[in-house]
């Protein structure tokens, strides 16, 4: 079929609504997931390192015109070069300067060589900033007295209060190679007064606090209290785990368990402004020396909000949209690849057995006979569940591919089965007649006439296999036989992902359930719309019923 | 050809069938991985129950041993293939050495719910789809037409998950109405009371989701050719009232129907396998989800026999069917 033939069914066909409608839809299909795929093509949103983009259950940014004014993220300070202390910006954006207090004289330069490396409590996602490399704060005291450095930072809160699904964290890096005391307190003041200290580490223990409840977090080992000297420190609290933050161990036993919910609640009750604070409290001695570096990189605050991007987030506040394109990738990778592979061996076959007959025919019937009497998903988790006995490393290295292969071997005859009856009914023709008796041979009858004529229902077939092969791979996943939710999104893992959150989530995480299902509803009616719009054509031409 | 040839023919390429079929399994479970020198055996048991014995590696080599025994894993492999054979034919499907349980027991426990998540909706499927197909192909090229085509094409195409979690989740979170758990609900199934409140939902999926679409094409199809007939073509023209004149046509379009409804319920049971396991109804195909999940080989060696045989029975008996009422099939086989 050369080009401008093509070019001329098509446009024929674009002129029944049905195609039009399904064309237009899959376009979009694709292209949103194509375009996607690109914007975030290094993003894997089910590892761990890309979660939090926003807070769970984080509703898409469009639906702010009927959910309300939800907040959004909120970052102090907002751009990469500030966190990491990249830029000498960073002094005044934390209200640092040279200063004589108390008998201290203290210096504070932007140190651009020097920044956290080696950084081991860092756990990345996409609201810490750990190992960002030089660029540091040096904060240098000369003199024995004890002294506070304060960095602060404010931001306005004008939205709706938070829900429980929001989270605040605090993080810093802290370099230093002295043996005085010093300690790093982080904490958050808002406009009603309330202030809620997130982090509180010291280079050793402060023997001065009367509070007894406060030892128990000092020395917490898990918590991590203590700076260790001559090497850098990271250190993170929020409010998603409270155990790790001093504020959890302030309240009375029987409230502790709800320090989560008390510290979004008693620090956001209204607007107003909110004052991220980082305290350095010095407390020299003067054995150890009377000078004192201490360098300060990675100081961030973030809010995470309750709108994001054009999906929202999901359980682990992963960015959904990219879930959805990195599925969606997949699936009609998988789709196209395994019905192409379903439609040609299913033609070969089909084209030889309905054209020669006989034994070869035979085969076929009684091949798909057998095929038709498997049942598939029974035969595919039979087969996925005897490799994960005797061979799970296989398993789990090609799993996408034996899928695939499963889904083909399944579902070829079916096809090679539709297409041995068209051929019958082709072969039978006049022209095909002529053309034997004209000398061609076998080949060039098939070349020349039968394929042609069968490119109709080659196509239409193609568009029914792909939306078979994506509804069991996607059942499949659903049912955690398939990929699993480890390894990369699918339409069907993040359905069978998000089942088991929806029914406490906030309005039932819909931005998270309704992509994945409407676009395999979509893609598998705007595919046999497709197909039908082809066969139907097809029909009127040749008159094949 | 005579009835009696036919059917014998036919029998003996069911009969082939369930062979291939069996072998392919057996294969697959049990006889592919000892012929790459994996013992199955090894599979049913976990070393660490014998680290207390005094003897941790005698004890070992005794329970594979008998487990051995148990399966006949001792023989070589064509005897193994042929006592399994023997074995599933006369329906002794043999007992499994993870939980002890005698499979056509647990088989035969499971046997009812699956009867009862099927038969309604396969009953009302048929009836709808004969009603709705006629409907369609009576008021052929109308906005009538369109909409029921429209709904068989959009229901054939909705992936089966979606929809049921979907509607679980409108009728049991949202709307309250669903029992949240079902399976604690199930275990009698002779309670009639529970038994509704239980499948009714599975009952609403399948009958307007699930199978229903492919028959109703079906009927449309066959009733507009029908309608388009000689015979319907004189009896419009001897004067027969339409109504008459329809119900002679529909007689003539529900046969492709039936056979595909008997089709259609051979692998029902091994089709609703999704719904049982979504919905937790401890029926056939739940039974045989959970066994693969849990390595018990035995009883999805078992269920996966029995759900062929009964598919090859059914696909027989539809053979008997077809051939004894259209003549049309009679014709075409040679």
């Amino acid at each position: 079929m050369n080009l401008r033939r093509f070019k001329k069914t098509f446009k024929e066909l674009l002129k029944t609504w049905q195609f039009l409608l399904s064309f237009i839809i899959l376009l979009g299909l694709v292209l949103t997931v194509v375009v996607g795929n690109i914007v975030y093509a290094k993003c894997c949103p089910y590892n761990p390192s890309y979660y939090y983009a926003a807070a769970p259950f984080a509703r898409p940014s469009w639906a702010t015109l009927f959910c309300g004014n939800l907040p959004p993220d909120i970052k102090v300070p907002s751009s990469y070069n500030l966190i990491a202390a990249k830029c000498p910006g960073v002094l005044s954006y934390w209200h640092l300067r040279n200063e004589t207090l108390n008998g201290d004289k203290i210096e504070i330069i932007w140190n651009s060589t020097f920044g956290p490396y080696n950084e081991t409590a860092f756990n990345k996602n996409l609201a810490t900033f750990g190992n960002t490399g030089p660029g540091s704060i040096e904060i240098k005291i000369i003199g024995d007295n004890p002294v506070n450095i304060t960095l602060y930072h404010c931001f306005d809160y004008t939205y709706k209060l938070p829900s429980i699904h929001n989270i605040y964290l605090m993080q810093y890096s802290v370099y230093s190679n002295t043996s005085q005391l010093y300690i790093i307190n982080g904490k958050i003041i808002g406009p009603n007064g309330t202030s809620i200290c997130v982090l509180y580490h010291g280079s050793g223990f402060p023997l001065f606090i009367k509070n007894r409840e406060f030892y128990s977090y000092i020395f917490n080992p898990v918590n991590k209290y203590e700076i260790i000297e001559g090497q850098w420190n990271f250190f993170q609290a929020g409010s998603n785990v409270p155990t790790f933050t001093p504020y959890y161990y302030t309240l009375p036993p029987n409230e502790s368990a709800f320090a989560t919910f008390y510290m979004i609640q008693y620090l956001f009750s209204k607007d107003g402004t909110y004052n991220v604070t980082f305290t350095i409290m010095y407390y020299p001695s003067p054995l150890d020396g009377n000078s004192t570096t201490i360098y300060l990189s990675d100081v961030y605050f973030e809010f995470l909000g309750s709108v994001y991007g054009i999906f929202g987030t999901d359980a682990h506040g992963a960015n959904v949209f990219a879930e959805f394109v990195k599925g969606g990738v997949f699936d009609l990778e998988l789709a196209g690849l395994a019905g192409l592979a379903i439609v040609a061996i299913g033609a070969v076959v089909g084209i030889l057995a309905g054209y020669y007959g006989g034994i070869r025919d035979m085969a076929l019937v009684s091949t798909t006979d057998f095929v038709l009497l498997l049942p598939g998903l029974i035969i595919i988790l039979l087969i996925v569940e005897v490799l994960t006995l005797y061979d799970p490393q296989f398993l789990d290295t090609y799993r996408p591919v034996i899928l695939a292969g499963i889904i083909t071997i399944l579902s070829w005859p079916i096809t090679a089965r539709v297409i041995r009856g068209e051929t019958y009914v082709v072969r039978s023709k006049a022209f095909i007649e002529a053309a034997r008796a004209l000398g061609e041979s076998n080949l060039q009858v098939l070349r020349k006439h039968i394929f042609p004529n069968l490119l109709p229902i080659i196509f239409a077939q193609l568009t029914l296999d792909v939306t078979a092969v994506v509804y069991t791979e996607s059942t499949l996943d659903f049912l955690n036989i398939g990929i699993p939710t480890t390894e990369f999104p699918t339409w069907g893992n993040m359905l069978g992902y998000a089942q088991y959150y929806i029914a406490s989530a906030p309005s039932f995480a819909w931005w998270w359930v309704l992509p994945p299902a409407l676009a395999l509803v979509l893609l598998g009616i705007s595919l046999f719309y497709l197909g039908e719009a082809i066969l139907e054509k097809y029909r009127v031409k040749t008159g094949v019923s | 050809m005579g009835l009696a040839s036919y059917l014998a023919k036919r029998a003996i390429e069911r009969l082939i069938l369930l062979l291939i079929f069996t072998a392919f399994v057996w294969m697959l479970v049990l006889g592919i991985p000892q012929l790459i020198g994996i013992n199955p055996a090894y599979h049913f048991i976990n070393p660490s129950e014998f680290l207390h014995s005094k003897n941790p590696e005698l004890a070992e080599q005794l329970t594979i041993e008998s487990i051995d025994r148990e399966l006949g894993l001792n023989y070589p492999l064509e005897v193994q293939f042929f006592i399994y054979f023997i074995h599933m034919l006369t329906l002794n499907l043999g007992v499994c050495p993870v939980n002890h349980q005698n499979v056509a027991v647990c088989l035969l426990s499971a046997l009812p719910f699956t009867v009862i998540l099927t038969i309604p909706p396969v009953l009302f499927q048929t009836l709808a789809s004969i009603y709705l197909g006629s409907i369609a192909a009576i008021k052929r090229n109308t906005k009538t037409d369109v909409a029921i085509m429209s709904y068989f094409i959009v229901d054939y195409n909705l992936p089966i998950f979606v929809v049921s979690l979907f509607l679980w989740f409108l009728f049991a979170v949202v709307l309250k109405i669903y029992p949240i758990s079902v399976y604690n609900e199930v275990h009698d199934w002779t309670n009639i009371v529970t038994d509704l409140k239980v499948f009714w939902l599975p009952w609403l999926i399948l009958t307007f989701i699930y199978g229903f679409s492919t028959r109703g094409i079906l009927m449309r199809n066959a009733m507009v050719e029908n309608l388009d007939s000689d015979f319907i073509k004189y009896e419009r023209l001897a004067g027969l009232r339409e109504k008459i004149v329809r119900a002679h046509a529909r007689r003539v379009s529900i046969i492709p129907v039936i056979v595909r409804t008997a089709i259609d319920l051979a692998f029902a049971i091994s089709g609703d396998f999704f719904i049982e396991v979504y919905f937790g109804i401890p029926g056939l195909g739940y039974k045989l989800y959970y066994a693969a999940l849990g390595d018990e080989i035995m009883i999805v060696l078992g269920s996966t026999f029995v759900l062929t045989l009964y598919a090859i029975i059914l696909l027989y008996f539809v053979d008997i069917v077809e051939f004894i009422i259209d003549p049309r099939a009679r014709r075409s086989v040679k």
